[in-house]
């Protein structure tokens, strides 16, 4: 008896639960994304989120279950009616479905996601649209682009500004070094290179040069979303809360616009 | 109940030896660190300017000591205080001179410390350094209290369990000689 | 063996309080070496306080301050053959001083844990007061957070998870519930507990030589160039672990040798399997931790340039992780062991799968070791993530098995929830939010975005705040009889629990979908929208950090003052509820002979000690 009313109300909430994550939370787990690999990084959350709630839902179900069908009534120590130290079943179906959803969820998400991950990162598949070389000193992200000449890209307020096309493939190059002095091994620390948005986190490390790719699916800023930023996701020192750069994901045409604009502004300044 | 106190002894006794060789064990994981990151930073480059046989001949002092340490631990096993007050002191001697020769080649900074050799050099063979002044102290200690503290054929595990820790510290000490001046 | 130091009671000893000599011993030790070194260096013109000298000083201090709460007298004048001329004192005082009775050092050890974790906590407080708002206005300079949040986290982990329950209860219960008399190196966690407070001191002042800010994991290069705070925090983190490396020490060696006859492996408490694995890791992990920040601190002073760009950065974070994985272990499966030890007893009904329950905690031991580089996820190769992540996942298999366990034991059972009852499923219930959101974090591509932002705090919060330290607060109220043989009052603890399981829940589950909506850690300040959340959290937090001053507050009150316990309030069946409350200094007037296991319950269940009539404690 008690085991069917826990199991049907197990199964009761475990479908209400399903239904409003699937209606009103899978399409913003993340809040806000916007990148391909964002994507898998959202369709794995939503995986997992759909396989656990069972899971989560059984053990706390069965906390309150318990509390409130096996209390007893009185503080005295009065022994448990039933007795058994074991049930094979229970045992034997814990043990075999604890291992089925670990090993499934190695292979899917994990090793279904990164193998579309390796694959965006094989040599093969190198043939980017845009390089952007990005420099993390403390405390400040550097962006330059390479392919158009452009050493140092700011924004009209002077602040270091990131600007990509979107539907284009980025590759960015991440080091850690402070190029405003001369070479020394105790400048450099580590910092992270995250884009809340785009789904990608990457250490940058003194003494290594490490690559990241994008392709952005729509445009979007900033100013439209705070999560469009660049932010130090790893401590720095003392101006880490401070080391993050606003993006702005713009149309093919904007960007070139942006790029002949900034062109003109370090050939001004002399750069 | 006098029986029972015995095998409590005895079950005691037993306890403090597995204990010590437990804490022995778990020494060794520093120098596995040290090991490691040597490893990882340095591969096996020795500097050529290492002094092997200045090295070699350390290495063959505190297997000297270690070899007094232990035999004076088979005097007391049989009841023999006084050489075994004698092998300890040249063990303690022994082990001086091995500092002495460490001291000594520290000093003539064969080897630059800002090389990645050169501190890795440094940093663990002065740790293995630092258990040998350790364990110099706990001798000492031992050679003054054995007077005292009447060992014999029954009663002798702090030397035993100092002469553990010598031979430990030296066997680390000579693994690092050989890692260090020839691997 | 082993003699313990005698009070002599002949000739009445004027001494000095030992704490108040350990800090004068302390103090002189410092100045002296630090002088020595001050003078021996070669370079003329530099201060009198470097970070050299501080440092050889520092070791001075701590070696001054243990000789003077006792060392002196209890360690090394033995040592010497020497007998001293005053022992250990045997009313309030020896819980001020070095002491060897394992109990008297077990409540040393919970109360320099409780009041770690009562300072640590106040720290977490000054955080949460400056995140209510989006901009700095409580701290003047985001590095003197930095500092707070790494001596928060120093300090709760080193002497608080480690600690509480190892040191701790480990220390007082172990020895009583495999019925033994003593502990075999009894000096050696004496010892190891007047490490706390020097520990906990170091960290807590490391601030007054300059704000560094890596927070609790010491990261390279940054530690090499913060200010010189950080080499209070490789040193205080030193103290602090030797103190667990010392007491894991006593504690295996104790499990192994000095259980009564018929306290078999296959009978062995719960709580005792718990210690035993945790102290295995204790035993190979702290070594090599410590090894880690020595090779830190001699990197920051010589310099050397071992983890910096031109040496090997990620070698340091690996050090750090494959020592790191395994604390969380260490914090957590003490935690495991205490469900399954208290809900068989407030259910009165025998431990279902009790063979498996251990499988679990062996095999949890052994895997926290293959899975440290998921902390990593955004440091390595490709090729690398597939293995750790597998193991990571693995991981959860053995864990589930102390969740299997306790649901079983819990099923049809008649199960009092009293305080330490309530406060059990609690910590499953909290336990389990940890480890399901361990599971996004074992899957890269989540971990890619997550990793390092406020869904990671409050996950690893999930699993020490609402695993470790709510079965520690359980065990407190469950073991209290046992320790102070009084009751606490049954309202006020229910109500305290459930104060701090509504503030908790509110706290954290929200800063999860902080870190989902891209706040990352190590911030003061914060992009404006993230506000509103983050202002519920630290109210929350605010409310929290109350309600464990108040659980202090009444375990110190029923400890002090509670009404008279009964001598077995819980009937439980393990061999500490033989004995008196508090027990004597021998725990047991006659070794008791176990005939059967502790966790068999119900009518026909059979006997556990033979020698029942000998063992009942004499009413007074």
């Amino acid at each position: 008896m008690d085991l069917v009313v826990f199991g049907i109300v197990w199964i009761i909430i475990t479908a209400v639960a399903e239904w409003l994550m699937h209606h009103y939370v899978g399409h913003n787990s993340m809040y806000f994304l916007l990148s391909n690999q964002g994507n898998i990084t959202l369709h794995a959350f939503n995986f997992l989120t759909t396989m656990l709630i069972p899971v989560f839902l059984f053990v706390i179900w069965f906390l309150v279950f318990s509390a409130i069908r096996f209390h007893a009534n009185s503080p005295e120590a009065k022994q448990s009616r039933h007795q058994f130290t074991k049930n094979g079943l229970f045992t034997g179906v814990w043990i075999t479905a604890s291992i089925a959803v670990n090993l499934l969820f190695w292979l899917h998400p994990t090793a279904a996601d990164l193998e579309q991950m390796f694959a965006s990162q094989l040599p093969s598949a190198q043939r980017n649209d845009l390089v952007v070389d990005v420099t993390a000193r403390q405390w400040e992200w550097i962006f330059s682009y390479p392919q158009y000449h452009l050493t140092q890209t700011v924004n009209a307020a002077g602040q270091d500004e990131l600007v990509i096309p979107a539907h284009k493939k980025v590759q960015f190059v991440l080091r850690s070094y402070d190029p405003f002095h001369t070479y020394d091994v105790e400048a450099g620390v580590i910092h992270s290179f995250w884009v809340p948005a785009f789904g990608i986190k990457e250490d940058v490390i003194p003494g290594e040069t490490r690559y990241e790719y994008i392709v952005a699916n729509r445009t979007a800023s900033y100013q439209t979303n705070p999560e469009v930023r660049v932010q130090c996701a790893e401590v720095c020192g003392p101006g880490h809360p401070w080391m993050e750069a606003p993006i702005r994901i713009v149309t093919a045409s904007q960007f070139h616009a942006w790029v002949a604009k900034q062109q003109k502004m370090e050939a001004a300044s002399g750069a | 109940m006098q029986e029972e106190a015995a095998l409590d002894a005895e079950r005691h006794s037993a306890a403090l030896q597995w204990g010590f060789r437990l804490f022995l064990m778990v020494q060794v994981i520093p120098f596995v660190v040290l090991f490691t990151v040597r490893y990882e930073l340095d591969g096996y480059y020795v500097a050529p300017t290492v002094n092997q046989w200045l090295g070699g001949a350390s290495a063959l002092l505190m297997l000297i000591s270690i070899w007094y340490a232990v035999s004076s631990l088979s005097a007391i096993r049989q009841d023999d205080l006084i050489a075994m007050q004698h092998r300890m002191k040249s063990a303690i001697g022994v082990g001086l001179l091995y500092m002495a020769l460490i001291i000594y080649e520290w000093s003539q900074r064969s080897i630059p410390v800002g090389t990645r050799y050169g501190e890795n050099f440094y940093t663990t063979l002065g740790v293995s350094a630092f258990y040998t002044v350790a364990g110099l102290f706990v001798l000492v200690a031992i050679a003054v209290r054995s007077g005292r503290a009447h060992f014999n054929r029954h009663n002798y595990w702090d030397a035993q369990a100092a002469t553990w820790y010598w031979v430990f510290q030296g066997l680390t000490a000579v693994v690092a000689y050989i890692y260090f001046y020839w691997i | 063996m082993a003699q313990n130091v005698v009070a002599t009671n002949t000739h009445k000893v004027r001494v000095m309080p030992p704490m108040l000599r350990g800090f004068l011993w302390a103090g002189i030790a410092f100045l002296l070496l630090n002088s020595i070194t001050a003078a021996i260096r070669p370079d003329v013109g530099h201060p009198f306080f470097t970070e050299v000298s501080i440092t050889i000083g520092w070791v001075g201090a701590v070696i001054g301050w243990l000789l003077g709460v006792g060392a002196y007298e209890g360690m090394v004048l033995p040592l010497f053959g020497v007998t001293p001329r005053v022992g250990e004192a045997t009313d309030w005082r020896r819980y001020f001083a070095f002491a060897t009775d394992h109990k008297v050092v077990g409540i040393q050890y919970l109360t320099s844990s409780g009041c770690a974790f009562i300072l640590a906590g106040g720290i977490a407080m000054t955080m949460r007061i400056e995140l209510a708002s989006s901009t700095m206005y409580f701290f003047h300079y985001s590095d003197q957070y930095l500092s707070a949040v790494g001596v928060h986290g120093a300090i709760m982990m080193f002497s608080v998870a480690t600690v509480a329950l190892v040191g701790g209860l480990g220390n007082y219960m172990v020895p009583l519930m495999i019925g033994a008399k003593t502990s075999v190196f009894s000096k050696l966690s004496g010892l190891g507990q007047w490490l706390i407070p020097a520990g906990v001191l170091t960290l807590a002042f490391s601030p007054i030589l300059g704000y560094w800010t890596t927070g609790w994991r010491g990261y390279e290069p940054l530690g090499s160039q913060d200010a010189s705070g950080i080499i209070f925090y490789y040193l205080g983190v030193a103290a602090l672990t030797m103190s667990s490396v010392i007491v894991s020490l006593n504690l295996v060696v104790t499990i192994v040798f000095n259980r009564a006859p018929g306290v078999t492996w296959a009978r062995l408490p719960m709580f005792v399997w718990g210690i035993l694995t945790v102290s295995i890791l204790n035993l190979i992990w702290l070594p090599e931790i410590q090894m880690t920040f020595i090779l830190q601190l001699l990197d920051r002073l010589v310099p050397l340039n071992l983890f910096n760009a031109a040496g090997s950065v990620l070698t340091q974070l690996e050090l750090f992780w494959l020592f790191g994985h395994p604390e969380v272990y260490i914090v957590v499966v003490p935690a495991f062991a205490l469900w399954n030890e208290i809900i068989p007893v407030m259910a009165q009904k025998s431990l279902f799968a009790r063979s498996w329950a251990v499988i679990g905690l062996i095999f949890v031991m052994m895997l926290s070791g293959l899975v440290w580089a998921h902390h990593m996820f955004t440091n390595m190769r490709n090729s690398e993530m597939f293995p750790f992540s597998f193991f990571t996942e693995m991981i959860s298999i053995p864990t589930g098995f102390a969740f299997m366990a306790a649901i079983g034991t819990l099923w049809k059972s008649r199960y009092r929830l009293t305080t330490p009852g309530l406060l059990i499923l609690m910590s499953i219930f909290n336990f389990l939010h940890g480890g399901v959101t361990g599971v996004f974090l074992a899957d890269p591509p989540v971990n890619l975005q997550v990793h390092d932002t406020m869904f990671v705090v409050a996950h690893f919060h999930y699993t020490i705040i609402g695993g470790m330290v709510f079965s520690w607060i359980a065990a407190m109220y469950y073991w209290l009889p046992k320790m102070s043989g009084r009751m606490y009052n049954e309202f006020w603890g229910k109500f305290l629990s459930i104060w701090i399981f509504i503030a908790f829940n509110t706290a954290f589950s929200t800063m999860f979908l902080v870190g989902l909506e891209g706040m990352n850690r190590w911030v003061p300040t914060y992009p404006p929208y993230l506000h509103p959340l983050n202002l519920i959290i630290s109210i929350a937090a605010w409310t929290l950090g109350v309600g464990f001053v108040l659980h202090a507050v009444h375990i110190v009150w029923a400890w002090k003052k509670g009404p008279r316990a009964p001598e077995n309030p819980w009937n439980g069946h393990t061999l500490e509820w033989l004995t008196s409350s508090p027990p004597p200094q021998h725990n047991f007037d006659v070794t008791p002979e176990v005939i059967d296991g502790f966790y068999n319950y119900g009518d026909d269940a059979d006997p556990i000690v033979a020698n029942l009539s000998e063992l009942k404690p004499k009413q007074t």
